[in-house]
């Protein structure tokens, strides 16, 4: 049986900034004040009057080559057979190596002195439950799960719809789609 | 089509604006491992190849020198570290290796560094130094048979102390390069270039001791052959980023025309290299005597190197 590699899809069309992934992720996952585990990215494009924005919500890649990984000294951060990426706190030296290697820049170093990321809310997965981000998000912009499982919404989604993933040129294979 | 605008709601310290990770100590603790490398070759190859014309007394002082300035630094990456209340987990850095990551692989040479540097230091120690030391503190008198086995491999530490210092040279580098996410410091060419101004900045550091004439034209001569290997590949590093992607002849601008210019050719390339490049040159040549300030120019042009390339790596990002 092929492990499972889970993959979150925003969809670009559905979603609308108002930022309570954000807000759901710092409740649920006690993200210190003034520290983001996601964000959103606002991109305006064109001339007036044929203008394209392009809303985001960001967070780790969960890579399946992530830099991050690699340059650890410590092996503090790791992946897991599921594909996320995790910080083990007790590895970590705060050396903010991975920070630097991180072509997306969704690490940031805790007040406590490790790093901290985004983990896909790994703790809620093994409960059976969906991310707090996607849970939350009242356009539905947000698609999570397995990309190994043909069966999968994700996997039917990238089937099926144009996407595109950010700094493709960096050969990490980021698991973070945007659906356009 | 035109970006007119981009915006984001993250405000990470240390991340937005702008990348800001790393301060002063990364770039003193790049400097000084350089500096202990370039010590290490200089030294052992001169006391290789010309053990005649090699002062003994520096068999002594030079390494003990060198671990002072390399604990200095490792102090400068311990300061950096944001361990507040996880300070045991600095083990962890010697309960793994990790091939990928040269960090790791800096931890690992900075040991056996230490090893190298304490086994030389001891083979330049007398018999009745030694005796004497080891009477007064008696738990350390293991050392006493040590340093019989250190003098009697002494030609083998110097030739580690090549190897490791060359390893530690390009370490410097290599911990920034290895950054795929900066395109200032994903350049293959820090390796090279760190080694070689480290060698310069030994070299340099060299001539401050008060030695036998041929000795210190020797320190200058190696000087002089270092400081034009960093000049070439400070033009190869540019030259890498201009022939680059837009992000890579962005971080090129940064040095040619933007920010950091001035600081670059004003303190590295000028009073960093040329200048000392030409006092040195007509010390060697007999036209004049180069004054005391030509070895501090070539130590500053090397501290500032450091500061200008890791601080320039984190303003350009993907």
């Amino acid at each position: 049986m092929t492990a499972k590699r889970y993959a979150m899809a925003v969809d670009m069309k559905k979603c609308v900034g108002c930022s309570a992934c954000v807000i759901a992720c710092k409740e649920e996952n006690n993200v210190p004040l003034h520290h983001y585990r996601d964000w959103i990215d606002q991109k305006l494009t064109g001339e007036f009057p044929s203008l394209f924005m392009e809303i985001r919500s960001q967070r780790c890649n969960h890579c399946s080559e992530p830099p991050c990984v690699g340059i650890c000294p410590t092996g503090a951060s790791w992946i897991t057979k599921n594909g996320i990426v995790l910080v083990n706190t007790k590895k970590c030296i705060g050396c903010k190596a991975c920070i630097a290697a991180c072509p997306y820049d969704a690490r940031y170093v805790h007040p406590k002195g490790y790093i901290d990321k985004c983990t896909f809310c790994a703790h809620r997965l093994e409960k059976g439950e969906k991310p707090a981000c996607v849970e939350i998000c009242p356009t539905s912009s947000l698609i999570f799960g397995d990309i190994n499982d043909p069966g999968s919404e994700i996997s039917r989604v990238l089937g099926s719809r144009k996407y595109k993933v950010n700094h493709v040129e960096t050969g990490c294979k980021p698991n973070l789609y945007f659906l356009e | 089509m035109n970006s007119i605008e981009f915006m984001t709601n993250r405000a990470n310290p240390g991340i937005d604006p702008l990348l800001q990770i790393w301060g002063w100590q990364i770039p003193v603790y790049l400097f000084l491992g350089g500096l202990v490398a370039g010590i290490m070759i200089v030294a052992s190859a001169q006391e290789l190849r010309d053990p005649e014309k090699w002062e003994s007394r520096l068999s002594r002082i030079v390494p003990l020198l060198a671990i002072v300035l390399l604990s200095l630094g490792m102090l400068a990456l311990y300061l950096d570290l944001e361990i507040e209340g996880l300070k045991l987990n600095i083990i962890s850095l010697y309960m793994t290796f990790k091939p990928a990551s040269p960090i790791s692989w800096g931890s690992w040479i900075l040991v056996m560094t230490y090893l190298s540097l304490a086994l030389w230091f001891l083979a330049g120690v007398s018999a009745e130094a030694m005796n004497r030391f080891a009477a007064k503190f008696r738990f350390l008198g293991f050392l006493v048979p040590v340093r019989v086995w250190a003098l009697g491999i002494k030609r083998k530490i110097l030739t580690a102390n090549i190897i490791l210092g060359a390893a530690l040279g390009i370490y410097t580098g290599i911990f920034l390069s290895a950054m795929v996410a900066r395109p200032v410091w994903h350049s293959g060419i820090l390796g090279p270039l760190f080694l070689a101004s480290g060698i310069s900045a030994g070299a340099a550091l060299l001539t401050f001791f008060k030695v036998n004439h041929d000795l210190t034209r020797t320190f200058i001569k190696w000087d002089i052959a270092a400081l034009i290997a960093e000049l070439g590949f400070l033009g190869l590093f540019l030259l890498d980023n201009i022939t680059g992607t837009v992000l890579h002849k962005a971080a090129a601008g940064l040095f040619l025309t933007g920010s950091y210019s001035g600081a670059f050719f004003g303190l590295v390339v000028l009073a960093g290299i040329v200048v000392p490049l030409g006092m040195e040159w007509a010390d060697l040549t007999g036209r004049a005597n180069a004054p005391v300030i030509t070895p501090m120019l070539v130590l500053i042009g090397s501290l500032a190197l450091r500061f200008i390339i890791v601080s320039a790596g984190q303003v350009v990002g993907l």
